[in-house]
């Protein structure tokens, strides 16, 4: 029986740019024109099978709308990777994408795996596509074109985010002790109290 | 096939949100479309649901019937009262030179003629015009919502539109400073009027055609426990009144929601006396909405108007048990400054009349719990919600045709940020809903950008938007705007 690794992503970006569209394509194979928006987040779970590795990507699929903005250190805490979605067709919502680096570079662990998407790649685009591509390279992200409608790109995606935490994860299993890894939470409680002081045979 | 992918999607996910284009015939009683998923359950369920729907139908209008039994025994004694009170208002009106005056005169002309057709359903109208009759401002507006809710009110109406529109060819603005300049005219009278004038305007550019977002009370016609014509009153409306059986029961908690604000009420009364008329009140709201600095003020404001329309109610029921002394007082003709003194009032003797009415009450009180615990049909099911809520005694008129001017005028960068995302969440409400065309949805979008201009702190938040489509579908635009601010108020979520 092989071990399974899980994956935690965290899929965040603006309203309406098919954060939701791309997961439910990706996990059930299915795209409604018609999605209704996410309201907090919504969880959904794939089991992958990478080069004999079995591996279950926990994705979470949070809320758009810039209110929910506050929720998002629930999700992308000990996340393993961020999925950043932005809309080709909306400037705005790649601004967007920007303001959630700078915040998961300030605020989430510091090893976590960073995805750039930039969704609806069916329409045309508003986005220098050039432009964001090297934004993602300069992060250190990588950067796809999808589309959930015409499912485009987004296999792709989500197997090089799980290349990308596997290979990390190996790298860190090689280099620090079992023990230490990751995902593995060590409590320190207070130290025991020390033996009472014999009272006998003094 | 259909079903195994559905049950794939049920087991793999817990979304909610995986709403899926379906045919039309595949949409549960609501309109909501079924999921492939709860086929087979709805299937099941269907015919059951329908009879206990019947059922309960019944059951509600065997209650309302001995309610509106009371209703009409009171309201009788009171008839003869309201004919002169009729008439005193139509001299009154025929006094006033200004067009409005004029009109609501000829309403009232007509409403006497209405009246002896349409007796029972004016009964909870008339009790009303009993009441707060030495006023010929509120006359003058029951007779205009009289004329809405008889039989032939859309041809009538249509022709006042068309008055309206040829006195005011150059708009809403024009109807507002026309307002404006009539309440400098005629001191008190008008305000109502001119509320009216405001609110057929607004019907007719707002809201010109809902039939099809009421394809819902054609259902509701079907179930309508009154066997009336409501149909004529909930189209083509962004306010409805309560059907006359409902109005005993919306009294009955406008009173009991006010037991509760009592001690905001006392403080209204002092405010009156500095400033007699809603507009002010209104307009101080307005400033504080523009300045953006919504505070604990504004928050009371609101709750102040509010609380005047809960009054309003008071002063309508004519609670002798709450207030012993207060037909006396609307006698001697209504006094701001003496409604402050409700607790000197407060006899034994009252007291007395108070507990044993109350008695009588439980037993009511009980059967009304029992009621709504069997479930509420859905014909009935928007207008208890507001009676509970006590939306209809909130209403404030006019308020929401000045909200949504504001959001249409202004713009902004703070209005920007919500109409963004408003229009950003309207095609994605309940998609594919029947109701949710395009009326539906600037319907939609009046009520959530109205609730975010009264309500800034809270604004627009996702999920608000589902909650006012279902009340769209249950209710005409005013009354979810009331229903919402206020059930938000009471919840606690300002």
């Amino acid at each position: 029986m092989m071990r399974t690794v899980p994956i935690k992503v965290v899929l965040l970006g603006d309203g309406r740019v098919g954060k939701t569209s791309l997961v439910l394509r990706y996990v059930n194979a299915t795209f409604s024109e018609q999605q209704t928006p996410t309201i907090q987040a919504s969880y959904l779970t794939k089991r992958l099978n990478f080069n004999g590795a079995m591996v279950t990507l926990a994705i979470w699929d949070t809320a758009g709308q810039e209110r929910f903005h506050a929720l998002g250190p629930i999700y992308y805490r000990d996340a393993d990777a961020a999925l950043l979605v932005y809309d080709i067709t909306d400037k705005d919502s790649f601004d967007r994408v920007k303001s959630w680096v700078k915040e998961l570079r300030k605020m989430a662990p510091k090893d976590i795996i960073l995805a750039i998407a930039g969704n609806k790649c069916d329409m045309n685009s508003q986005v220098d596509l050039k432009d964001s591509e090297r934004y993602a390279a300069s992060i250190g992200s990588s950067h796809f074109n999808t589309s959930a409608k015409s499912n485009i790109g987004i296999e792709e995606t989500f197997l090089d985010i799980a290349r990308r935490v596997l290979e990390q994860k190996k790298a860190l299993a090689e280099n620090v002790p079992a023990s230490t890894q990751r995902k593995t939470m060590v409590i320190i409680d207070e130290p025991p109290p020390p033996p009472p002081p014999s009272k006998c045979c003094s | 096939m259909l079903l195994d992918s559905a049950m794939y999607s049920e087991t793999s996910s817990s979304t909610a949100g995986l709403g899926r284009q379906l045919p039309s015939k595949l949409r549960d009683t609501y309109g909501f479309a079924i999921r492939p998923q709860h086929l087979q359950r709805y299937r099941k369920y269907a015919s059951i649901y329908k009879e206990e729907e019947m059922e309960r139908s019944e059951r509600w209008e065997c209650f309302l019937r001995i309610y509106g039994e009371e209703n009409a025994v009171e309201s009788s004694t009171l008839r003869a009262h309201e004919e002169d009170e009729n008439n005193k208002s139509l001299r009154k009106l025929e006094s006033g030179d200004t067009l409005g005056q004029d009109r609501a005169s000829s309403f009232a002309s007509d409403e006497t003629q209405n009246s002896a057709g349409a007796e029972q359903k004016l009964s909870g109208n008339i009790r009303e015009v009993h009441c707060k009759g030495s006023l010929g401002r509120d006359i003058a507006r029951h007779a205009f919502d009289e004329i809405e809710s008889s039989a032939d009110a859309d041809k009538q109406r249509n022709e006042k539109i068309r008055e309206v529109e040829s006195e005011d060819t150059l708009g809403q603005d024009r109807a507002s400073s026309h307002a404006s300049d009539e309440i400098e005219n005629s001191a008190d009278a008008d305000k109502e009027l001119n509320g009216n004038i405001s609110e057929v305007k607004s019907e007719d550019t707002l809201g010109q055609d809902r039939t099809s977002r009421y394809a819902l009370n054609e259902i509701q016609k079907s179930v309508d426990v009154d066997k009336q014509p409501s149909g004529i009153i909930l189209e083509a409306q962004i306010w409805s009144e309560l059907r006359p059986s409902l109005k005993t029961l919306g009294q009955k908690f406008g009173k009991f929601l006010k037991r509760r604000k009592q001690g905001e009420v006392v403080t209204i009364d002092s405010r009156q006396d500095q400033s007699p008329t809603l507009e002010s009140n209104a307009s101080t709201i307005r400033i504080h909405t523009l300045a953006n600095s919504v505070d604990v003020q504004m928050i009371k404001d609101l709750r102040l108007e509010a609380g005047i329309s809960y009054h309003d109610v008071s002063e309508v029921v004519g609670d002798n048990c709450k207030y012993p002394s207060r037909s006396e007082e609307a006698s001697e003709g209504a006094d701001a400054s003496s409604k402050g003194t409700y607790s000197d009032n407060w006899s034994s003797e009252g007291f007395k009349r108070c507990i044993e009415k109350q008695e009588e009450l439980s037993a009511e009180n009980e059967e009304l719990k029992f009621l709504v615990r069997g479930g509420v049909p859905m014909g009935l099911r928007g207008e208890l919600w507001q009676i509970f809520v006590g939306a209809q005694a909130c209403r404030i008129e006019g308020h929401y045709n000045r909200l949504l001017s504001e959001c249409g005028l202004t713009g902004s960068a703070v209005i920007e940020k919500w109409t963004n995302q408003i229009e950003k969440d309207l095609p994605r409400t309940f998609p594919g809903h029947p109701a949710l065309d395009e009326d539906g949805r600037n319907a939609l979008r009046h009520l959530l950008s109205a609730y975010a201009r009264q309500n800034p702190d809270v604004g627009y938040c996702q999920a608000m938007n589902f909650f006012a489509a279902l009340l769209l579908l249950l209710m005409p635009e005013e009354n979810a705007f009331c229903f919402e601010s206020l059930g938000c108020t009471s919840v606690g979520w300002e």
